[in-house]
């Protein structure tokens, strides 16, 4: 099992380099100048190749090879200073070093990108780890519903999962805004972490309670389910110890990818419900057009994918014998 | 399949060509003697319904006026003006064009895409199979939604780069998908009989291969073109995606906030887009897209 374990975290390595790669070339194929209009729409040129200077993008792209020393840049400049760095002073190897460093850089207003994004995992886990805790529970309760119940409850319980997929996010927000501040009047909508879980645990209902249903349908007509069922145990016993516990892979698989929203939250539900978390950090990005804060978070986001993926592939060998035979 | 969901299914096969004919209509636009763009589907509600611009908004059933100031509206507006005065039924139905328009052009990249290198990673195995499966483990460890910002962030905002940044990345479920199926069907016994008798593998591809997948392309199609919608809606919602000006369901709906906030509440604008535009269609597009 352990090799099999090692054998799972070595592979992410090349998926770690490919999604650095990838984000580069994202940031780093357009000409730097544009890139710099875009962050300082109305400067003048002399500015605009400050910027580019200041933000290491007038370095080489991959490799700094001999004849970018002599290269006249389009902003007038020589850089005889390249031929005394190493092969490997580039903008792609900068900028690993950086990020194996954790070293984010400073956003706009020059606070640190890492102890930011510290100070507002908490209000973004505060809003998520509780909605999702509850979302589970009752997607589970409706979806084992479905399944147990007679054919009209299923249906009826499938078409509501259904419209409620089909029910875009800021239609949730809006008409969640609009009940809690125009009708209710309870809360103060904007600061409050209760409606932002209220609307967080119904927009995702829908979509869970489907998948859940496709998964425990698949158990329910299984041999041993019903050999079990003949040799006379309870509904409950068959259900906790054969139909939920074979469910437990697909399950424990959404509940492990679903941890990187825990932490990073959601853009728009931060934004609506002024929660300070992460995802309104992504949006003041954003809006303010902050590039290194949104290719944190672009990193971030990925790493907590990664992270996400194989702690999945390690439960799954304590959850399921097979794997850890293999 | 019983008889209920053959129906429901049905359904939603008229109300999805519905929109589509909507949007082909608006497609086909020409010059009026002013030199001003004139879709089929205006003229038609110009010249037919009698449906004329407002200056500001209107109740829907054009009853009453939000204020006394303002005259008595022109046409008969089954749902209301916007802020602009436009017609809130005809702007709603304009926005099926720009969610045509998105479906059609992201499946356009990505389901070549998907499809081409699923299936190769299944038929041919090997370091072939390692590198397509790295390559989309790759694509689907970044974060979708960031992407998309980041690439409009740096692209600019407007129709062709939502479908291209789209398009890039959203191909990954299909690659799975297909070469999940083509690892199967390669070890069909129609497939292997044909490499005896002597096809090329291209061939196989071609002819054997690619007709087994035409479901899994479907369903894909009806899927992602609900997620697509949905998708626009949010980045328009965050202030990135369509630009203003052009009509789409999710300018209607980002321009709610500050709507609903109104006394009173002008609430027709986000009702309709949401609740005639776009959920009618993602619930089709679901149905659709369902196995069973």
């Amino acid at each position: 099992m352990w090799k099999y374990i090692l054998r799972r975290i070595l592979y992410t390595i090349p998926i770690a380099i490919g999604v650095y790669t990838i984000t580069f070339l994202l940031f780093h194929l357009r000409d730097p100048i544009a890139i710099a209009k875009v962050h300082l729409p109305q400067a003048p040129l002399p500015v605009l190749q400050d910027w580019v200077r200041a933000n290491n993008y007038h370095l080489p792209l991959f490799l700094n090879l001999p004849h970018h020393a002599e290269e006249v840049r389009p902003d007038g400049r020589v850089h005889p200073e390249f031929k005394e760095k190493s092969i490997f002073y580039s903008r792609y190897f900068l900028g690993l070093k950086d990020l194996i460093t954790f070293n984010f850089g400073k956003d706009k207003n020059n606070r640190d990108i890492l102890e930011q994004m510290k100070e507002r995992a908490i209000p973004s886990l505060s809003v998520m780890f509780p909605a999702f805790v509850i979302s589970i529970f009752i997607s589970l309760f409706f979806s084992l519903l479905s399944v147990y119940s007679p054919l009209w409850v299923d249906r009826t319980i499938s078409f509501f999962a259904v419209v409620s997929m089909s029910i875009a996010i800021p239609v949730y927000l809006l008409l969640a805004g609009w009940i809690f501040g125009s009708f209710l009047k309870i809360v103060p909508i904007y600061g409050d972490p209760l409606p932002a879980i209220i609307v967080a645990v119904i927009a995702g209902l829908g979509g869970q309670i489907r998948f859940y249903r496709t998964v425990l349908m698949d158990q329910k007509y299984q041999l041993f389910v019903r050999a079990s069922r003949l040799r006379g145990a309870t509904t409950w016993y068959v259900l906790i110890f054969h139909v939920l516990r074979n469910a437990s892979i697909p399950i424990l698989t959404t509940v492990m990818m679903s941890l990187p929203f825990l932490i990073t939250g959601s853009l728009l539900l931060e934004q609506f419900f002024g929660i300070p978390g992460m995802g309104d950090m992504m949006y003041s990005a954003i809006i303010s057009q902050d590039f290194p804060v949104i290719r944190a978070l672009v990193y971030l986001g990925a790493f907590l994918y990664m992270l996400g993926n194989v702690l999945t592939d390690i439960s799954y060998a304590f959850v399921d014998p097979r794997i850890r035979l293999e | 399949m019983n008889q209920t969901q053959q129906r429901l299914k049905k359904i939603s096969y008229i109300i999805v060509s519905i929109y589509f004919v909507i949007g082909l209509l608006d497609l086909i636009s020409f010059r009026d003697s002013m030199g001003a763009k004139f879709s089929l589907l205006d003229a038609l509600f110009v010249k037919v319904l009698n449906v004329q611009k407002e200056r500001t908004y209107t109740e829907p059933f054009g009853l009453y006026r939000e204020s006394k100031h303002f005259e008595k509206p022109k046409g008969l507006h089954i749902l209301g003006t916007d802020i602009n005065g436009n017609d809130v039924l005809l702007q709603t139905l304009k926005g099926a064009k720009t969610a045509l328009l998105l479906a059609i052009g992201v499946n356009l990249i990505a389901i070549p895409i998907g499809i081409v290198l699923g299936v190769i990673a299944g038929y041919f195995g090997g370091w072939i199979d390692d590198i397509i499966q790295w390559f989309y483990t790759t694509v689907a460890s970044i974060p979708w939604l960031l992407f998309v910002i980041t690439f409009l962030m740096i692209f600019g905002r407007g129709m062709i780069w939502i479908i291209i940044a789209i398009g890039l990345t959203s191909w990954v479920e299909l690659a799975r998908i297909a070469r999940g199926e083509t690892l199967k069907l390669r070890e069909m016994n129609f497939i292997k009989s044909s490499l005896i008798v002597g096809k090329s593998h291209f061939r196989i591809l071609w002819e054997e291969i690619l007709p087994n997948l035409s479901s899994i392309v479907k369903i894909t199609f009806a899927l992602s073109s609900s997620h697509i919608i949905v998708a626009e809606t949010v980045l328009t919602f965050i202030g990135i995606g369509i630009e203003p000006g052009s009509s789409s369901w999710g300018i209607m709906i980002a321009e709610a906030p500050r709507e609903l906030l109104r006394d009173p509440p002008i609430w027709w604008n986000f009702f309709s887009a949401s609740f005639l535009g776009i959920l009618p269609l993602i619930l089709a597009l679901n149905i659709l897209a369902e196995e069973r």
